[in-house]
């Protein structure tokens, strides 16, 4: 039950989230879930969930996430369905695992929603104050100061800062503190991170300018409709009274609101060579070429000017220009981010067709940031260094709104369960998306912001976006994060899949042929029976992915058993890697930074060899006798 | 890591020896003494004598098996110990069978390994075992090195960047749906596709060559009964080591002398001659001798000039020899000539001698180094040749390959054809060491101008 505001060390919050961004959000949420006592701290309530980039969500690997997250129980994907202006579904010529959902959304609606969804939750405190440092006794976190002189204490803190540490932006030669052009930054964090032996780099990142809708001839441009069918993030088919919990209690989110709000359309048009021109002319100017920016910006998400420079200007690079919302003109410029100065940016943008007389009203800008590499975490997301301290978001060397938020969730989880006095829960890279995300962070490291790409995922077959409820029904059975009504629904609509594709393996329709090999054949849906025909979009497709593609999806089952058996194998916290004879010294030091948790995450550390492996084993099994 | 799998190895040295033992230790174990021998539930620790049947379906060599249940071998799984005739052709035969049977050659050190993970070794022996494994796999790799520097590990290193970049273009065209990738047709992938294959076809052609140059060149010498074989050996090899007489099939096992001709290690063979027999023990060995023309190189065929064309035993060989560089030995030209050579194979050098008179096999030894020199041109500098193990990797690799050009053509979704370039890049990780997907998305980012 919310008691309020307490800032009494002898009654602390089960869990205190410093930020309230997409990754703070989720934590908040899915540890008031667990059941925590949450204080969620912003630096501005205004800006609760903000998308301070692209006005979507979604989109390829991430639109998967934003699924998996409505299966763990997730705020995300409801969030985005009932504030989406545009539907999108990528790749959809493509095979199921690869097609991926995505929404246009309006910022405004999505911020609101999200900031009412936190009012709502009676477990959840929010509280605005910037963080400015950690109450740290014998190595554990117990609470934070604020810059208002008030300390929060707290049995489990989730650090989701993200790109305010000690944040510079850059226009030009231009500098300004703060994580988004008009707020603040944090300085106080870093250097007691620091002080706590965490260590931590930089990172770039840039976001580009918007324009006044009115100023934009968007006769000359080309217009990208969205599906007429929206595919939608939230498992509808599975949840009941869980789907309007902020439209019906809520004072301004009515029923009647979360019908879909209007769709819009978005526009494309492609640089010129007179862009390319200019970018190469005033290339002196940026910061980036300059060497006035020293942290390393995502191959993904390049600026303009890497792009003419790296790739050339031949038929130009396509620019999409996107709605930020519905009560508001301002438009977002998809694929021109850089940190030009001002009077170049406005030369780059005219010289663009549709653009020629565009107005911008809020420039574009680069910032630079503090990370730390999250390969100082446990998989729960909890610092090596300093006991229950979580992090979650693009302080871990992340970007994009959807790993955030999966991170968020995770860290939520795993820091109310600390707090609760339970065991952390692990996802794994066989379960989905957020298994390979976290596992790559804490293993790998990432020396560019890591952003989530299909091609990370080892069994991407079996991750196909419908199909999150059931990969992650074995999680619900364990922890509350879904109702018990939903719980039950999943499990029926398990059973229904399963039954309906033995039946299809098995059922003769023609002489010798099964449903299934109907389905092998590409047949049109209507050979099949009427009341297949009649079950949810939802449960059909699914069916069919699953009778379809059985060869290959079981192919992927069994590499899953082969790689669980070594992830059997755990390594226990306090293993020592010093003087293990036959162990490379090399392989040593990587290990005793990583501290991996299993055999099987020891063997994915890039360097660390087959015959360190054995030798480990050796060693574990050994101890494990012993 | 693959704890699951059965291993095999040979446990005696590898050469010509009495008796050889073959030890397989895993959970095929029992299923095999069924596949091979014909045993459901064989009698553990107790030696049965069988014939070992190969997958093909055809008699290796009469063996004596021992079964060792769970809990009761070296390494505490399942294990069956093999011993055969201490012949290399024989020990080849049977561990091909068995890696053709699912089983995989063992790693340095895997049985002590397996031993003590089951708890069949005392824990004090661990650090050792751990010194064991490592000071093997060392090595291993400095051996492996050796040659991983220099030119087969770069013409791997081509090989597997070219499967990466095209699978850098599948992967793009799916992550980046709204990059405007221009995906590559099909034809474009074929011609891509076909020279890797190619080139790792030449590889895994380079395995026999090796193993060849290594255990010595086999030559055998074929021939009826009674046309002088055996003198004819003892002639090359300067020794009477074969029994000779007047009596045909006199010679009723093969024998075998290592030679050194023309600086290649070779290995003669003395071989039972070839007739319809009664006799068992005769047709084993000549059972055997067949199977080694299909071993050698170089077959010399023995023919008494005497007597007319033995076109019974030519007809039983000919399939054998189709491929084999042949020399044709016509003995006892002393006496009247009757052959006709009309019906040599095509292609044989023929050699026309008496043994008894002679005595001198300078022609043979100078014709049989002409052929060496022929057929195993090899350029220290610039030639490859891979190993077993190494060729079983690439077997494998070629095989995703050949998955990969029929998917294509059938127009199956990207995501499935990945699925398959991605096990061929790992069968080549597994000789040149890992690669993961942060090279993949080097080559991505490099090719591509992403960036929505």
């Amino acid at each position: 039950m919310n008691t309020g505001l307490k800032t009494d060390e002898l009654n602390p919050y089960d869990v205190i989230v410093c930020g309230a961004g997409h990754a703070g959000c989720e934590a908040a949420l899915a540890a008031s879930r667990c059941g925590a006592e949450v204080l969620i701290l912003t630096g501005n309530l205004d800006t609760v969930a903000q998308m301070s980039c692209n006005p979507a969500i979604g989109g390829q690997a991430k639109g998967q996430i934003v699924r998996e997250i409505d299966a763990l129980g997730g705020e995300m994907a409801l969030n985005t369905d009932l504030s989406a202006i545009q539907f999108k579904l990528l790749n959809s010529s493509k095979g199921p695992a690869v097609q991926a959902p995505r929404a246009q959304c309006d910022k405004k609606a999505y911020q609101l929603r999200m900031k009412h969804v936190l009012e709502l939750n009676e477990n959840i405190t929010t509280f605005q104050s910037i963080v400015d440092g950690l109450i740290i006794k014998k190595d554990k976190c117990v609470g934070v100061k604020t810059t208002l002189g008030i300390n929060f204490y707290g049995k489990s803190i989730v650090v989701t800062t993200g790109t305010f540490l000690r944040a510079l932006m850059h226009v030009g030669k231009e500098k300004a503190e703060g994580g988004r052009l008009g707020d603040h930054v944090a300085k106080g964090l870093s250097a007691d991170f620091t002080e706590y032996g965490i260590e931590l780099n930089r990172f770039k990142t840039g976001t580009p300018p918007r324009l006044l809708g009115r100023s934009i001839n968007f006769e000359k441009t080309e217009t990208q409709y969205g599906d007429k069918e929206p595919t939608k993030f939230a498992f509808y088919d599975t949840r009941n009274q869980e789907m309007f919990h902020v439209e019906q209690k809520g004072r301004w989110f009515h029923v009647e609101q979360s019908q879909p709000l209007p769709t819009v359309q978005c526009f494309t048009t492609r640089t010129t060579s007179q862009t390319a021109e200019i970018i190469n002319k005033n290339l002196h100017l940026s910061p980036l070429y300059k060497g006035d920016i020293s942290g390393t910006g995502p191959r993904y998400c390049p600026s303009v000017e890497d792009k003419i420079v790296r790739f050339g200007e031949k038929e130009g690079h396509r620019i999409y220009l996107e709605p930020e919302g519905i009560n508001t003109d301002e438009w977002y410029v998809n694929g021109l981010s850089t940190s030009l100065p001002f009077d170049v940016q406005k030369d780059v943008v005219q010289s663009i067709p549709g653009l020629e007389q565009a107005i911008i009203i809020r420039p574009a800008y680069a910032v630079e940031y503090d990370y730390a590499n999250p390969t100082q975490l446990t998989r729960s997301l909890e610092s090596l260094k300093i006991e229950s301290l979580f992090f979650a978001g693009q302080i871990n060397g992340t970007s994009g709104y959807e790993e955030a938020a999966a991170q968020g969730l995770v860290a939520g989880i795993n820091s109310a369960r600390k707090a609760l006095d339970q065991n952390p829960i692990i996802f794994g890279r066989d379960e989905g998306y957020i298994g390979v995300l976290i596992d790559d962070l804490v293993t790998k490291g990432t020396t560019e912001p890591y952003r989530m790409f299909t091609s990370r995922a080892e069994y991407r077959l079996l991750f196909n976006h419908t199909s999150s409820e059931l990969r992650y029904l074995p999680k619900l059975q364990i922890i509350n994060l879904v109702s018990r009504e939903r719980k039950q629904a999943i499990v029926s609509k398990a059973k229904l899949i399963n039954e309906w594709v033995l039946r299809m393996r098995t059922e003769k329709v023609y002489a010798n042929d099964t449903y299934a090999d109907l389905v092998k054949r590409g047949e049109n849906e209507m050979v099949l029976p009427e009341d297949f025909r009649k079950l949810h979009k939802e449960t059909r497709s699914e069916i069919l992915y699953r009778v379809k593609y059985e060869g290959y999806l079981l192919r992927e089952l069994k590499n899953i058993d082969r790689m669980k058996d070594s992830e059997r194998i755990k390594i226990p916290k306090s293993f020592s890697y010093e003087d293990i004879p036959g162990l490379r010294k090399e392989s040593a030091e990587k290990l005793s930074v990583i501290k991996p948790e299993t055999l099987a995450q020891a063997n994915r550390i890039s360097g660390v060899n087959p015959s360190d492996i054995s030798v480990l084993m050796i060693l574990l099994a050994k101890s494990n006798t012993n | 890591m693959r704890e699951g799998d059965t291993i095999v190895s040979l446990a005696t040295i590898a050469g010509e020896s009495a008796l050889g033992v073959i030890r397989v230790s895993g959970k095929l174990c029992k299923t095999l003494c069924k596949d091979i021998f014909n045993i459901t539930t064989p009698t553990p620790r107790t030696a049965t004598v069988r014939n070992y049947l190969s997958i093909k379906g055809k008699t290796v060599d009469q063996v004596l098996l021992t079964f060792f249940e769970n809990g009761k071998s070296y390494t505490g799984e399942q294990t069956l110990e093999l011993t055969f005739h201490g012949n290399p052709l024989i020990a080849n035969q049977i561990l091909d069978d068995l890696i053709k049977r699912k089983c995989r050659l063992a790693e340095p050190g895997e049985y002590t390994k397996r031993a003590f993970l089951n708890g069949k070794i005392d824990l004090s022996q661990a650090e050792a075992v751990a010194e064991l494994i490592s000071a093997s796999s060392e090595i291993e790799i400095e051996i492996a090195n050796h040659q991983l520097r220099g030119s087969l590990s770069k013409r791997l290193h081509v090989i597997q960047s070219g499967i990466i970049n095209l699978q850098a273009q599948f992967e793009a065209s799916i992550d980046f749906p709204e990059d405007e990738i221009k995906e590559k047709n099909v034809g474009e992938i074929l011609t891509i596709v076909k020279p890797l294959k190619s080139a790792i076809t030449q590889l895994i052609n380079s395995t026999n060559i090796k193993s060849t140059l290594s255990q010595g060149i086999k030559i055998s010498l074929i021939g009826p009964p009674n046309v002088g074989k055996s003198t004819l050996f003892n002639n090359l090899v300067h020794e009477n080591r074969a029994l000779v007489s007047k009596d045909s099939g006199t010679t009723r096992d093969y024998l075998s002398k290592e030679l050194n001709i023309g600086g290649y290690k070779v290995e003669l063979f003395d071989t039972a001659g070839i007739r319809k027999t009664t006799s068992e023990v005769e047709q084993l060995g000549i059972q055997n001798s067949i199977r080694l023309i299909d071993d050698s190189a170089i077959v010399l065929l023995v023919f008494d000039s005497s007597l007319p064309y033995p076109t019974e035993f030519y007809n039983s060989i000919r399939k054998e020899i189709k491929s084999k560089a042949i020399i044709v030995v016509e003995n006892k030209n002393d006496l009247k000539r009757e052959i006709s050579s009309s019906n040599y194979p095509r292609n044989s050098k023929v050699i026309t001698t008496s043994m008894i008179e002679d005595g001198c096999s300078e022609n043979i030894i100078s014709e049989i180094e002409k052929v060496l020199s022929d057929q195993f041109k090899i350029n220290p500098s610039s030639d490859i040749l891979v190993n077993k193990r190494q060729s079983n990797h690439l077997v494998d690799a070629l095989a995703h390959l050949d998955e990969v050009v029929s998917l294509i053509s059938s127009s199956i979704n990207e995501e499935i054809i990945l699925q398959e370039l991605k096990l061929s890049i790992e069968c080549i990780n597994s000789i040149i060491g890992r690669t993961d997907n942060e090279d993949m998305l080097d080559q991505l980012f490099k090719n591509f101008c992403i960036g929505k």
